[in-house]
């Protein structure tokens, strides 16, 4: 016969307990048993964080293949007309970085046992994040009003095109981080509370640095 | 009790009950099991639509007249391209790992489900809607598009370039826009699963070899798709809005320029082809795992050379995102970047070399029983042989200056990529048949199966080699040329085309031994074929969380077989370390 | 039962694959450039390794599953050699890689090297669903082009601009494409809609038409054509008069089938310094196999008098398009003609003068 333990009481590993986790300490946490044979089936803080780093991995693969389809577009063609970047870009970027921050500080309140201090960064977070979003939205009004077209030159095509994967990438970060905030009064303890505010922090991030990249892209691209 | 328990409580919670109502249970289910076999219900509705446009275009190249086609030009490109399109995404890419690898990965490793069952259903239910946007094209104005399954712009990319490019082109690039959703999120699945839901004691390299073939598989669908997904992104804009991607200035259609700048055709088949040939090894990976699997069973050995099959499978999934190049010698890209692609290419052949060796040396002074199962996984080995022993011609740039888009390419990535992996499918079907659905699959029936489809398979690609080499264009729907007046091309065509229609009948027989064993096979026990693996300490078919409750523990390796000094010829990975000390170190 | 099936199956299938590339039935047409040698013979070096591969996987396959078929042995415990891993991975690895940089040299010569400058160049335009070819005329240069010329009721199908251009007055655009002997000859392939492709079997030259891009392909065509026989008791004077049935006997005794509508053809040029060019064009038709009623395809050979001995070279070839364009794709064809260097100059010379006079 084949051997199966009981169903006995799972082995649960400390949440924060550092290890062979994923990302940093702060964020990865989970792991802990360190055992590469397997070992105990692990906390589903661990899965979730290996998902979502998983999952950043084709979102990177997209950009790329965007980014890299921009510089070879650009080396091929003689119609090439290099877009001036809108001065609202910047204004916009300071928004993002802000947002980023804040959740970061919003997050780490909520490690500290600070949920009313968390509530708050967290929202100034969001809400600066929306702010982006519209920001971007203003850059491409204006841009249509200069006579900036989608189609009038490869150059704005893609301008147009990797702006707005972002802002469809990013507004799926504001779905979670509003699921953050309207879930709080639901979940049971602050540690699951503090896995989604991790996991959509770490998102969010995420698409901050996509967006730098995209920045550098248009500005040195050339 | 643990901080982290409640999220571990509330995440249990949706996996480990079992949903009462009909349609929880079937059809919007989160059970792996049962999104597994959706996935393999829809390869099948697949492979007929697929198989039977194949035996449309083969009747109209017997018969063809220039008077009475059996199908106009017209149709019989979008037979093909429809054809092409349906099998690789909807089958090649659903069954094995949609459909094995959603059943048994988790089995395979010991776990009660995957890591997140919702997605798991989201990407079944994303995949057949991308199914059906694909099938709407043959209902749209203008049905489906002509211009192949590779899609190239400017054939795809504008409306006015020939006949039928209008909705239903733009339909094919939605559907597989769609399609690489779905598979980023099942990728995503699997691999989670894999990495954190492994069952004690279950360490990576005591996985089946299956189990590494869905995981690297798994690995490779999520880098490729995403490009994929960029370039259809591309070839929609330029369809629909006007852009110029792909579409260069200086294009006439009906002696009139349209209005498009500087794009190039070349971006697409660059971008097609980071994901294109990826996607081959997306459909045959699995095949070679599963295949593996079933050697090892019925040879009564343990794997020859598991480390180097493993290392095999992972580097053909690493080096297969440097050969997409190969695609491309004749295409006008750099002729310098072909002379580094080409030798990347021939690299490939060394992973696959190794595994047909080990899969000789797993047979090698075995105890070979011959079930459907096994003839099926032999026959893989023979086909994966004689398919990849044509790739070195068409990896060399210089050797491809010849065979580029002849019938030589056609029957190379059919062979190794197309009836290889349905052999390896046909084969897992019936290996674990018995553990799906309780019962075993009729055996005189599956190798009658075998023995058509085997000698007909071969009697179809081994002459279009032959073509291939007579310089014989692919994609053509006549015969407007003074050397394709050869009356051997007649004879060649109809022989191909009787041989065809014997492999697809003898699919029926297949398709109908499955659902009559369901209802009507014998009754199979927990472990039918004397196997190690995991799957085979469960119930059969399982329980829904797979183990009834119990936790297995893993103690040995994935292949103990024939173990000296044991008690039976196999030992479980689940049996006590103490079942046999000399295979404990393994 | 199934493993002795299973054999038969396997040796069944090595001999019907194998044996017929060593009869040499089944093998590429006659390749005529100096190229294709080298090309040919990476396929056959190719094909001698991977057929013995084949074989010996193939063979070792059957040889397992007949050996250790299930007969109540048991089987042996082992998880591997290290050397048979080892072996597989070095010797598959110097094979594949080594039969790949064998084949380099091929590539290189046709597509790394500088192109001779002396090479005759022919503008090469796929368009859906025909070839149409360029060539720069008297003054040796190609005129301007612009896709907004194009009128294809005023067959100027590749927009060549006759009006402003001085160097297009002269460029000669024809639908056959004539390919001087012994010549370094650069291919310039474009095409004005979707990607077409340049394939000519005999000169072992495929390569993509790409809108938008000029791709160079250089060949020479340097072999002693096909087909090459002699026509005893044929003289000039019954090739003049055309008279096919003169020369019939002779063409079907090596195997081409004269059709009632085959028909000689004169050709006369004037070469430099007053020389004269002379051949017979002798052409016959295969009526096809699936529209003997409409369809025929010409096959066409040159007569030449080699010093009064009356000489028989295959001359005419087929272009074919070898990417799908769309529906027609399979129609798309041009004739091509292997002609002396003498003759096409004067060809050439002829035909600019009468395009020039025309624009």
């Amino acid at each position: 016969m084949p051997l199966l333990t009981e169903p006995g009481k799972r082995v649960a590993p400390a949440v924060s307990g550092g290890g062979p986790g994923i990302g940093n300490a702060g964020y990865g946490g989970g792991g802990g048993d360190g055992d590469g044979a397997g070992g105990a089936r692990r906390l589903p803080r661990r899965m979730y964080f290996t998902g979502l780093l998983v999952a950043l991995a084709p979102i990177m693969m997209l950009f790329a293949a965007l980014a890299s389809s921009y510089i070879v577009r650009q080396g091929l063609s003689k119609d090439w007309e290099m877009l001036q970047l809108p001065p609202m870009l910047w204004v916009n970027t300071l928004f993002l970085l802000a947002s980023s921050a804040a959740l970061e500080l919003g997050r780490r309140r909520l490690k500290d046992g600070q949920a009313k201090s968390f509530n708050s960064w967290w929202a100034a977070g969001t809400v600066l994040g929306l702010v982006f979003v519209a920001g971007q939205g203003l850059v491409w009004w204006q841009l249509k009003q200069q006579g900036v077209y989608f189609t009038d030159n490869p150059s704005h095509s893609f301008f147009y095109l990797l702006t707005i994967t972002h802002a469809v990438h990013l507004l799926g970060g504001v779905a979670a981080l509003l699921w953050v905030m309207t879930g709080v009064g639901r979940l049971a303890t602050p540690e699951g509370k503090s896995l989604r505010a991790d996991l959509a922090a770490f998102y969010w991030h995420f698409m901050d640095g996509i967006w730098i990249f995209l920045v550098l892209l248009f500005l040195f691209g050339r | 009790m643990s901080v982290a328990h409640d999220v571990e409580e509330e995440h249990e919670v949706h996996v480990h009950q079992e949903p009462k109502e009909f349609i929880w249970k079937y059809i919007f289910s989160t059970d792996h099991k049962v999104i597994g076999k959706q996935y393999f219900l829809l390869a099948i509705v697949a492979v007929v639509i697929g198989l039977g446009l194949s035996l449309a275009f083969r009747y109209h190249l017997a018969t063809y007249t220039p008077q009475g086609m059996f199908l106009n030009p017209d149709h019989y490109l979008q037979a093909v391209t429809m054809h092409g399109t349906i099998l690789v995404f909807m089958v090649l890419t659903t069954a094995p790992l949609g459909g094995f690898g959603n059943y048994f990965l988790p089995i395979q490793i010991g776990a009660v489900d995957m890591a997140f069952p919702r997605l798991n259903m989201l990407s079944f239910w994303l995949t057949l809607l991308s199914f059906l946007v694909l099938i709407a094209a043959f209902v749209v104005p203008g049905g489906p598009p002509v211009s192949g399954w590779t899609g190239y712009p400017p054939l795809s990319a504008i409306n006015s370039a020939t006949p039928g490019m209008g909705l239903g082109q733009t339909l094919w690039v939605g559907s597989i826009a769609i399609f690489c959703l779905a598979s980023l999120v099942g990728a995503i699945n699997f691999i989670v699963t894999t990495l954190d839901l492994r069952a004690r004691g279950m360490s990576l390299m005591r996985m089946p070899l299956s189990t590494w073939a869905w995981f690297i598989t798994a690995i490779i669908a999520l880098l490729s798709f995403a490009v994929l997904f960029a370039g259809g992104l591309l070839l929609i804009l330029d369809r629909e809005l006007g852009t110029s991607f792909y579409i260069p200035a200086g294009v006439v259609f009906g002696a009139k320029e349209l209005n498009h700048k500087g794009g190039s055709p070349l971006l697409y088949q660059h971008l097609f082809w980071f994901f294109g040939h990826p996607e081959v090894y997306i459909a045959i990976l699995p095949g070679m795992g599963i295949v593996s699997h079933i050697l090892a069973n019925f040879a009564r050995k343990p794997i020859f050379g598991y480390n180097a099959m493993v290392y095999a499978i992972a580097a053909i999934g690493v080096i297969g995102f440097f050969v997409w190049g190969h695609h491309m010698f004749q295409s006008g890209m750099s002729p310098y970047v072909a002379v580094a692609f080409s030798i990347l290419t021939m690299t490939i052949g060394v992973p696959s070399a190794i595994k047909t060796f080990n899969w000789l040396g797993t047979l090698w002074k075995g105890n070979i029983e011959f079930t459907s199962a096994m003839l099926f996984a032999l026959g893989f080995v023979s086909l994966f042989v004689s398919g990849g022993i044509s790739g070195i011609f068409l990896g060399q740039n210089a050797v491809d200056i010849y065979f580029h888009d002849t019938y030589f390419v056609v029957a190379h990535f059919h062979l190794i990529m197309g009836v290889a992996a349905m052999f390896s499918i046909a084969a897992g079907t019936y290996y674990w048949f018995p553990k799906m659905f309780g019962r075993y699959m009729n055996e005189p029936l599956g190798k009658l199966h075998f023995w058509l489809t085997f000698v007909s398979v071969y009697s179809v690609f081994i002459p279009m080699h032959i073509m291939g080499l007579w310089g014989h264009p692919r994609r053509y729907a006549g015969f407007e040329y003074a050397f394709l007046n050869d009356p051997m091309i007649p004879s060649m065509h109809n022989m191909i085309t009787a041989a065809a229609f014997v492999a697809v009948l003898a699919q029926l027989l297949f398709i109908f031994n499955y659902f009559w064993s369901m209802y009507k096979g014998a009754v199979a026990p927990e472990n039918p074929w004397n196997g190690t693996s995991l799957e085979w300490i469960t119930a059969s078919p399982p329980a829904f969380d797979n183990f009834g409750g119990k936790e297995p523990v893993v103690n040995h390796g994935a292949y103990e077989y024939s173990v000296p000094g044991a008690e039976k010829d196999y030992i479980m990975q689940t049996d006590p370390p103490e079942a046999a000390p000399h295979a404990a170190a393994h | 039962m199934q493993p002795l099936a299973l054999v038969v199956a396997l040796v069944v299938l090595v001999l019907g694959t194998v044996v017929p590339f060593f009869t040499r039935q089944h093998l590429m047409p006659e390749m005529i450039t100096s190229h294709g040698g080298t090309i040919d013979n990476q396929i056959y070096i190719t094909m001698f390794i991977t057929g013995a591969i084949f074989a010996l996987a193939q063979f070792a396959l059957a040889y397992m599953v007949f050996r250790y078929q299930a007969k109540g042995q048991k089987a042996t415990y082992v998880h591997g050699i290290w050397w048979v891993e080892v072996g597989s991975i070095v010797s598959s690895g110097i094979l594949f890689i080594g039969l790949n940089l064998m084949g380099q040299g091929v590539w290189a010569n046709m597509h790394l090297k500088e192109p001779s400058r002396q090479a005759t160049e022919i503008e090469v335009n796929g368009q859906q669903f025909k070839w149409y070819f360029r060539y720069a005329g008297n003054d040796g240069i190609f005129g301007d082009r612009s896709a907004k010329l194009v009128d294809d009721a005023s067959q100027n199908f590749m927009g060549v601009d006759y009006e402003n251009d001085k160097y297009a007055k002269d460029d000669v655009v024809e639908a056959a494409i004539k390919v001087p002997f012994d010549r370094d000859v650069v291919v310039r392939l474009r095409s004005r809609d979707v990607i077409h492709d340049f394939f000519v079997r005999e000169l072992r030259v495929k390569n993509d038409a790409v809108p938008g891009l000029e791709v160079k392909i250089p060949f020479r065509v340097d072999k002693e054509r096909m087909y090459k026989f002699d026509l005893s008791g044929v003289t000039a004077a019954t090739l003049d008069a055309k008279d096919v049935s003169a020369v019939k006997g002779a063409f079907e005794s090596h195997g081409i089938k004269v059709t009632d509508n085959a028909e000689i053809t004169p050709i006369e040029f004037k070469g430099a310094g007053g020389k004269v060019i002379k051949r017979w064009e002798f052409k016959t038709y295969a009526y096809s196999l699936y529209d003997p009623v409409n369809k025929f395809w010409p096959l066409t050979y040159s007569i030449f008098d080699e010093g009064g001995v009356m000489k028989v070279y295959k001359t005419g070839y087929e272009v074919v398009c070898a990417e799908l364009c769309g529906n027609g794709h399979y129609t798309m064809r041009a004739e091509m003609e292997v002609v002396s260097g003498e003759e096409f100059d004067a060809w050439l010379a002829k035909r600019s003068e009468e395009c020039k006079s025309y624009h």
